[in-house]
């Protein structure tokens, strides 16, 4: 069903709308949560709490891209989470991995009296991801967005892992500069 | 530092949406590795094999015997394969319908003929046109992009495998292609009847 569909039984507050995004994103949702938790029951809980903020925020909002309002919901449920289980001391490999190499777009000076705003830091990766080429973009999207591991993504682009890793590792540096080059503290 | 990364990890998750959806346009370096392979192809069997070939052929669903001249089909097989396997349906079937487009304008016709499968294999589409007519064409494109038959172009979903066959319908040969990838890079043949497969390796 297409995303104009679901979002209008959402605003015609038919029940259906939960079932249609469920068949529909059900598997993209689970991919992206269970990616970060690492957990199929917590990935499940995230997803469903998705759905329920889907019903709950549409309307008043009426999404242009359902997929990606899902998405950026089940990610922020799934972080959340991740956030509980590691103050538990519950590990999860996949993300521990993702932010040991996020620390390494971050400047060096840190001054937590002046965070830059979220929106800031925001409208800097926006510009970031402009700039950078289509694939070199997707690729760290895929990486950093969705979580996907290099195996994945050099599976899709039909390259080696290390053309990944280095592809990687020069956005990277280039997000950091990018950072620094617009003093942002994190 | 780990709260810092944990930070951009989370604001990352809210880049503008375009972004996270955005799908694999057409690559250039692609796109010329297709057009050297069509050509290269079109000089080593256009030039050879096909030119006596009988069009006595058994199709493997339809039955039409037409005949058509070896290069522009070999180039409408190269656009269709990028128009298999790329997510942006409406963008790549534009690269496709420029090589139907150059067919008909020079050879007065392009001929081809698309079988679709589903994951089990079982014929979905069938598409057996002498084309003339563009708007037919268009119509046929857009049909395929509204049913989204043959792949699903969500992230993060597996996708499916179904197959798109394409049968050139002036010769013994059947090339087969699994839909493509959320990259929408080229796919591989899986095999080929009379051209050597090397030939579509590349990719």
């Amino acid at each position: 069903m297409e995303d104009q569909h679901i979002v209008a039984l959402l605003w015609e507050r038919s029940e259906r709308a939960i079932d249609s995004i469920s068949r529909t994103y059900g598997s993209y949702c689970m991919s992206i949560a269970e990616r970060i938790v690492c957990d199929r029951e917590d990935a499940e809980e995230c997803v469903n709490d998705a759905y329920l903020r889907v019903w709950e925020t549409v309307p008043p909002e009426r999404p242009q891209s359902l997929k990606a309002y899902l998405g950026t919901i089940v990610r922020n449920l799934a972080i959340n989470r991740y956030r509980r289980v590691h103050t538990q001391k519950r590990s999860c490999d996949r993300v521990s991995e993702l932010l040991d190499e996020l620390t390494q777009c971050l400047p060096a000076q840190c001054d937590w009296d002046s965070l830059t705003d979220d929106m800031v830091i925001r409208n800097c990766l926006n510009r970031f991801l402009r700039e950078l080429s289509s694939r070199e973009r997707r690729v760290f999207v895929r990486r950093y967005w969705y979580a996907d591991s290099v195996t994945d993504i050099a599976k899709l682009l039909h390259t080696k892992e290390n053309a990944v890793y280095v592809m990687l590792s020069r956005t990277r540096q280039k997000l950091k500069e990018a950072l620094k080059r617009e003093g942002i503290v994190l | 530092m780990s709260e810092q990364a944990l930070r951009l990890f989370e604001l990352i998750g809210e880049i503008d949406a375009e972004y996270v959806k955005e799908k694999n346009k057409s690559i250039s370096w692609h796109w010329v590795y297709f057009a050297s392979a069509a050509a290269c192809l079109a000089i080593l069997v256009g030039c050879v094999a096909f030119q006596n070939h009988s069009p006595s052929e058994q199709p493997l669903l339809g039955t039409t015997t037409e005949t058509t001249a070896t290069s522009s089909v070999i180039q409408s097989v190269g656009g269709l394969a990028c128009y298999a396997s790329g997510p942006e349906v409406g963008e790549v079937f534009v690269e496709f319908m420029s090589w139907i487009e150059k067919d008909i304008e020079q050879e007065g016709t392009a001929m081809v003929n698309l079988y679709y499968h589903d994951q089990d294999g079982l014929p979905v589409h069938r598409s057996e046109e002498k084309y003339r007519d563009l708007d037919r064409l268009k119509a046929l494109g857009y049909e395929l992009y509204v049913n989204d038959t043959f792949y699903d172009d969500y992230w993060g979903v597996p996708r499916q495998m179904t197959y798109v066959h394409v049968r050139l319908l002036n010769r013994e040969q059947l090339l087969e292609f699994p839909a493509g990838d959320e990259f929408g890079y080229v796919i591989t043949p899986l095999y080929t009847s009379s051209i050597p497969q090397e030939d579509y390796l590349p990719y």
